[in-house]
């Protein structure tokens, strides 16, 4: 196995034997070591959040993925694919021109129309002037 | 209340329909007790010693050598598929390519417990990776085999990690996602061992020169057999996954994969089939008009033993042979699910057959002239080892299918 083991030679046989047996378990220990250490840079840039969200969302059922628009009644049905995120998504200024539909009923809970909502129970509305209100829904502020 | 106790719902897949718990435990009891009755024979075995088996210096090789060799080979299908994929981006073959790894990992991990039975010392096992013999065909099977299990655990994590509770733990998601990225890198180093070692342990019983009816000629330092194992285990594989798939399917009573999966595992399956017999037949040739003539012997007389007459030649090479090889492979045949299944049947009985003969009929056969033919029967104990690896199998196989995605083709895949 080793130099100075019982039954190890400096013989071609041996060195070639061992050899291809180190080097795959040095790939099988890389890849394992590899695949922590990346683990551990995802937690570190904050990537791994991004990550378990999008697992979550395509754990989703179809009814759960609907997007914003159809929320606000611009389109008539639509399902997202980009995990909720907007600025990825190559219809959204095409919907977005379009008029609201007033209050939306999802999930037990009225929605407005005109802000935006978190997963989190938060909303952001924007005023023309630039600046924006942040607020609670209807089930963050229920008691 | 008691319903909500024998529930565990929590933990299947969203979307995947299975049947109750209460009806999933009475399947998994027989299998248990088995299981339960395997473990005991084997401890046993490894308390009182091998006098617990019918195996003696003359018969080393029985019952669990050919359950080891048949395992190995049908599970070979989990490195083939994988290289198919990762290597040949055979993406087709993805939806198989899950229950690929759970099987061999299954017949791998069963492999591995029955040999520790089988040496008898199983915490002297170490020696042979600290003193091994770089000369002798089994260090190299025993090197792979173990690489290739460890290989065949890192490659069954992640399908762990991807159970619905399982995900919900964001550092076990994410380690599965890198993992997941980093398994073209294991699929390569699988393929290489389980060339090696599906090569070794054919190559083990072509330099048995003491043994004329196993004995080959060979290509530099690799006996024909070497070569042969492989192709039989490449050939078997996909046949034995069709196999699994399509009893799960049946018991599950739904399509898991697509047709066309199965057709192209079928046609792998048959142009291999047909190589490998091609092969045989021509190693066969030689070894009954030149290798056995040279060592003394009329060939034809290991075949004047009964059982052990020419009908099981003709079985291993025709029968389990050359007609699967032309079910799988022809369109017509190839179209139908019912002839699909049973050419795949049969390639996984003709290479179980070519384990039993090279395990079973070299050692009963007698060598020199003193020497009679010798009958060999397993002990219960044996017998009861091999039935709760199955049962290992079958139990591992089914918690698999019922709590992890095996046949998902999810968008991260």
């Amino acid at each position: 196995m080793f130099p100075g083991i019982d039954g190890f030679h400096w013989a071609f046989g041996h060195i070639l034997f061992l050899s291809l047996f180190f080097a795959v378990v040095v790939t099988i220990l890389a890849t394992v070591l590899s695949a922590l250490w990346h683990t551990a840079r995802d937690f570190r840039t904050h990537r791994a959040i991004a990550f378990c969200w999008k697992s979550d969302f395509s754990e989703l059922p179809v009814s759960d993925r609907r997007c914003r628009h159809e929320l606000a009644g611009r389109v008539m049905s639509r399902t997202c694919d980009n995990a909720f995120d907007c600025r990825h998504c190559g219809k959204y200024s095409q919907f977005a021109v379009l008029p609201a539909v007033g209050t939306v009923r999802s999930q037990g809970l009225d929605c407005s129309t005109d802000r935006y909502y978190h997963r989190g129970h938060t909303w952001v509305k924007p005023a023309r002037d630039g600046t924006v209100t942040v607020g609670l829904d209807e089930l963050a502020t229920r008691r | 209340m008691a319903s909500s106790v024998l529930t565990d719902s929590r933990w299947i897949a969203r979307g995947a329909e299975r049947t109750s718990l209460s009806r999933f435990l009475l399947w998994l009891s027989p299998w248990t007790v088995l299981l339960a009755i395997g473990i005991y024979a084997a401890g046993l075995c490894l308390l009182y010693g091998l006098n617990q088996t019918n195996m003696d210096n003359r018969f080393a090789f029985g019952l669990w050598i050919f359950l080891d060799l048949g395992i190995i080979a049908l599970g070979a299908g989990a490195f083939f598929t994988g290289f198919l994929v990762y290597i040949l981006k055979r993406v087709e073959l993805k939806p198989i390519l899950n229950t690929a790894v759970v099987v061999g990992f299954i017949c791998y991990s069963g492999a591995v417990a029955i040999l520790m039975i089988d040496v008898g010392q199983p915490l002297r096992a170490w020696f042979t990776f600290w003193h091994p013999n770089t000369h002798s065909m089994l260090t190299e099977v025993t090197f792979c085999i173990s690489c290739y299990l460890l290989v065949l655990s890192l490659e069954y994590i992640p399908i762990l990690l991807r159970n619905r509770q399982m995900r919900k733990l964001p550092s076990f998601l994410v380690f599965e996602r890198q993992l997941h990225k980093l398994v073209p890198v294991l699929a390569a180093v699988g393929t290489l061992l389980s060339f090696f070692h599906q090569g070794s342990l054919g190559g083990l019983y072509g330099v048995l020169r003491g043994r004329p009816f196993a004995f080959r000629a060979g290509i530099l330092i690799w006996p024909s057999t070497f070569f042969l194992f492989i192709l039989s285990a490449i050939a078997s594989g996909p046949s034995f996954l069709m196999l699994i798939t399509a009893t799960v399917e049946k018991v599950s009573g739904r399509r898991l994969v697509p047709p066309e999966v199965f057709r192209r595992l079928g046609f792998i399956s048959g142009v291999l089939l047909a190589i490998y017999v091609a092969a045989k037949s021509i190693d066969t040739l030689i070894w009954l008009n030149i290798t056995s003539p040279a060592e003394g012997f009329a060939p034809w007389q290991f075949y004047s033993y009964k059982p052990f007459g020419t009908p099981i030649l003709f079985a291993e090479i025709v029968l389990l042979g050359l007609v699967p090889a032309f079910l799988l492979t022809f369109r017509k045949t190839a179209s139908r699910r019912g002839w699909l299944l049973t050419g795949a049947t049969m390639a996984c009985a003709g290479i179980l057959l070519n384990r039993f003969v090279l395990t079973v009929q070299t050692l009963a056969l007698p060598t020199l002239p003193f020497d009679d033919f010798l009958e060999y029967t397993p002990s219960w104990q044996e017998v009861a080892s091999f039935g709760g690896v199955i049962a290992y199998g079958v139990i591992l196989y089914s918690l698999s299918f019922r709590y992890l995605p095996l046949f998902a083709t999810s968008k991260g895949d």
